[in-house]
């Protein structure tokens, strides 16, 4: 036993002096490589900057330290900084060089960290030639990879590439898909078309299409976008009318305004937010209707869209008189957290009756919808509060 | 007879300290491994990207404030700071009696707005709700004082996004934490219902502008053996149990949670003094319960810094509270003791946790009674009590080396000096320090006193530590946080 016991001492001891010795000799190492490293590293900098100002693109320095992990680093890091005719010499440099090729050929043969690195690269080199290669990744079992082959085809931003990115959606998991939409956004309109195509069609990711034609902006989505707000799918519904208030035009506000109709409050909630985006006068009666729907989030959503659309301010002020309490709250809060009723409260002290007497009455209003609190904290004074209430109510 | 009971109870008391530590280890060699899976997605998935995405979801960071006047200001600008496409700042006063509500409403230009509330949980009642009128998404809740969970559970009934993050007011956020943190929603939004984050200290490192612009060792042993424990337990523990879907804690210093989760479940709860461990098992329990499938996971790479205790009073009141509150969770849940119903938590991570967190001082406590009585009265012989105890030093040694191996895909503490600092205190936080935190909980099963639901650690605030510490040092712009406690 003690036998044992001194065994178990002298390995733990060991144990214990190898694992803070290697943790010492790692703390060492980095520190000296990180110094050389950074050394190495702004070499390459200001020799490819030079070569770069002076439009060397034959020089020999790009053959000599071609296998340089390096040396590609910064070559990388050039093809993100700089744009136009130098950018394309350099591309032309790096095939050249045979950077395009081995990647090319990682991408399709190497193990994990290699294919997830050359999808990188390729991303940052983003040659049109490599097109192929990176549809092939879309299909590769590493998410990362995926995730680097979309962002290369989107800095390429080849429409052709498009449909194949929109093929290999469908097939990825929750996460990846949202990464893979974030990179067709990057296609900007050439990836309309075959979206919009997508989005009428029953992909599994319609919705996040959807959202991203919205936030690319191209009209030429917008019938596609109507279509969708037919859909079953109450989040397609959803997106479709969020990216309508971004991208559609003056067709679509029928569309969303029926919308407003919708069986589900999200649906009408979004829907409202969308009709005050669009700023179409058209909206006006409709958003005044929503101010009594059954979900706050409609309500709210609806007056903070009256305050958007010309003619929805006045419609918000009068709304303080309707009969649906609920209604009348939605516009009282609106109208204070838009500043219009602190621009009131300062018209108060108004020579001129044309200015104080309509912001003396909205000020009352608010009062009475329950707002006191919000005008004594303005500095008004309570008793003030108490005479402008009338009604008899007490000041919140 | 009595020289072979106690001769075996010495026994027993080893054969247990080394089934600790070589659980310690097996699960920080599942860390390892779950910290460079992460570590690949983190290098190679685009993260950053993230923070300019539409498809980010919006977060509600919830900030439950009491007496904070001193930090609430900083502490809110420093959050604003983050960067994150969505987010809404929550304020919670929980009946302040300084003039926390009054610095923020002066500094953020607040007005009193009639704010709709869906009261999805229970809370005191809430007095007031205040709007920035600042191009700043931040709200106040003034309501009276009802305890921090009751104050995180308010500030999820006012949150309007689907994810929250509960945050203590002297933490100091780092700017992509949010990002690395949502990542994981991202990733498996249906089933991922909390993310828990990395709290690292902070004692030691300077800040700038609300955010950690050197990290340094401190000096204070009390400290230094603070950052060896942060770094075992959030390093070498967590990412293993979260690789094995047993996260045990999100810590409520620095956790996201997906609000419909927390409410289906009732929300924090106010009787307890551990309210992060007791969510988190509630929410495993829940989901284990109704055989759904859902991810609690812990994210290396989410960021936070927080000031730990700087004097040894300050720091026993917090690990007697802290093992009060495991004390009172594992009560509440010794049902799923080895309950198959709830898999792999009910059947390895929670056994783990009681046997060696609950009961481990106990045991620890009775060796250090047992082997020097077993001495003293022949039935041990010194030549193998000291081997003995040396044994139990080394493998506490050697779990803590391996958790700063683990911490250093970070690079701090890179400086020779540094890495001896901390070998030197990897060793030493097993010469003393731990034998009075055993001691500490051991008192903490007999103490009693009445409940505290807001700690009693009392910090200067991320802005003005070296105005109400006295000790803190300014240079050139720089605060450095030496002592920041009192």
């Amino acid at each position: 036993m003690t036998e044992a016991i001194r065994y178990l001492l002298i390995g733990l001891t060991a144990t214990f002096g190898v694992v803070a010795g290697s943790l010492f000799v790692v703390k060492a190492i980095r520190r000296r490589l990180r110094g050389r490293l950074r050394r190495r590293k702004n070499r390459f900098i200001d020799m490819i900057g030079e070569l770069v100002v002076r439009g060397e693109w034959n020089a020999r320095v790009f053959k000599r330290y071609a296998s340089d992990p390096m040396f590609r680093e910064v070559m990388l890091e050039y093809l993100r900084m700089i744009a136009g005719a130098d950018r394309q010499h350099l591309v032309e440099v790096t095939r050249g060089m045979g950077m395009v090729s081995e990647y090319t050929g990682e991408l399709r043969g190497g193990d994990r960290n290699e294919r997830v690195r050359a999808a990188e690269a390729l991303a940052e080199i983003a040659d049109p030639e490599t097109l192929p290669d990176l549809v092939f990744a879309l299909a590769d079992s590493v998410p990362e990879v995926r995730i680097q082959a979309a962002a290369a085809l989107a800095n390429i931003g080849e429409g052709r590439a498009v449909k194949s990115l929109l093929v290999a959606l469908d097939k990825q998991d929750e996460g990846s898909a949202q990464r893979l939409a974030d990179a067709l956004y990057g296609f900007g309109s050439a990836a309309v078309e075959e979206s919009a195509r997508y989005l009428t069609g029953s992909g599994k990711y319609r919705p996040l299409v959807a959202r991203t034609l919205g936030l690319i902006g191209d009209i030429q989505a917008e019938d596609a976008l109507i279509q969708a707000l037919d859909s079953t799918d109450q989040a397609l519904r959803i997106r479709a009318a969020a990216a309508l208030g971004r991208a559609g035009t003056p067709r679509s506000v029928p569309y969303l305004l029926e919308l407003l109709g919708d069986d589900q409050w999200e649906v009408r909630a979004q829907a409202a937010t969308a009709v005050g985006r669009r700023m179409d006068q058209r909206g006006v009666p409709w958003l005044k209707r929503a101010l009594s729907d059954g979900a706050w989030w409609v309500r709210h959503n609806a007056a903070a869209s009256l305050v958007e659309i010309p003619g929805g301010r006045e419609a918000l002020r009068l709304a303080l008189d309707h009969p649906d309490p609920y209604a009348r709250d939605a516009a009282a809060a609106v109208l204070l957290s838009s500043g219009m009723a602190g621009d009131a409260m300062g018209d108060l002290t108004s020579d001129d009756p044309l200015v104080r007497n309509p912001a003396m009455d909205l000020v009352m209003k608010l009062i009475r919808a329950g707002k006191g609190a919000f005008f004594v904290n303005e500095g008004m004074p309570p008793e003030m509060v108490r005479q402008l209430h009338h009604g008899g109510q007490t000041v919140r | 007879m009595v020289d072979s009971l106690i001769r075996w109870i010495n026994y027993l008391v080893l054969i247990y300290v080394i089934l600790m530590e070589l659980q310690i280890l097996v699960v920080a060699v599942a860390s390892f491994i779950a910290l460079r899976r992460d570590q690949f997605s983190q290098r190679h998935g685009r993260i950053r990207d993230l923070a300019t995405s539409d498809t980010t979801p919006p977060i509600s960071i919830i900030i439950p404030a009491y007496n904070e006047e001193a930090g609430i200001v900083e502490s809110v600008r420093s959050t604003a700071m983050l960067h994150y496409p969505r987010l809404e700042i929550i304020v919670v006063n929980d009946g302040s009696t300084d003039l926390t509500v009054q610095r923020l409403v002066e500094a953020f230009d607040m007005v009193p707005i009639d704010f709709p509330i869906r009261p999805a949980i229970d809370t005191r009642e809430i007095r007031r709700i205040y709007k920035s009128r600042l191009p700043l998404p931040l709200v106040l809740v003034d309501k009276e004082n009802g305890g921090k969970s009751d104050a995180i559970n308010a500030g999820i009934n006012v949150s309007q996004y689907p994810y929250f993050m509960a945050t203590d007011a002297d933490m100091i956020i780092e700017t992509d934490a949010l990002i690395h943190a949502a990542r994981h929603f991202i990733e498996d939004r249906a089933r991922t219902v909390a993310v828990g984050g990395n709290v690292r200290p902070l004692n030691g490192s300077k800040v700038r502008s609300g955010s950690v612009s050197e990290v340094d060792l401190p000096r204070r042993p009390i400290e230094m053996v603070q950052i060896v424990e942060y770094v075992r337990s959030f390093l070498a523990a967590r990412p293993g149990w979260s690789a094995m879907r047993s996260l045990l804690i999100v810590s409520g210093a620095f956790g996201i949670f997906q609000k419909r989760a927390v409410t289906e479940v009732g929300g924090f709860r106010n009787d307890h003094l551990g309210e992060d461990m007791e969510m988190t098992m509630r929410l495993h329990r829940h989901f284990l319960k109704l055989k759904q499938p859902y991810r609690i996971v812990y994210a290396p790479d989410a960021v936070a810094w927080t000031e730990v205790p700087t004097e040894w009073r300050i720091l026993k009141k917090q690990r007697i509270r802290w093992h009060r509150g495991l004390i009172q969770v594992i009560w509440q849940y010794k049902g799923m003791i080895l309950n198959p119903r709830y898999r792999q938590v009910g059947l390895v991570a929670w056994p783990a946790f009681v046997a060696f967190e609950f009961v481990a001082p106990m045991v620890e406590f009775l060796g250090w009674l047992i082997v020097p009585v077993s001495v003293a009265l022949g039935y041990v012989s010194l030549s193998i009590a000291v081997p003995l105890a040396l044994i139990a030093l080394l493998l506490g040694s050697i779990n803590s080396v391996t958790s700063l191996f683990l911490d250093d895909r970070f690079g701090y503490f890179n400086k020779a000096g540094q890495t001896l600092k901390l070998l030197f205190y990897s060793v030493v936080e097993n010469l003393g320090p731990r034998q009075r935190s055993v001691w500490w909980r051991v008192r903490a099963m007999f103490w009693n006193s009445s409940k505290k639901v807001w700690g009693d650690m009392q910090r200067a605030g991320v802005g003005n530590l070296s105005v109400a510490t006295g000790t803190s040092q300014i240079e050139s712009g720089e605060v450095v946080i030496t002592a920041s406690s009192n």
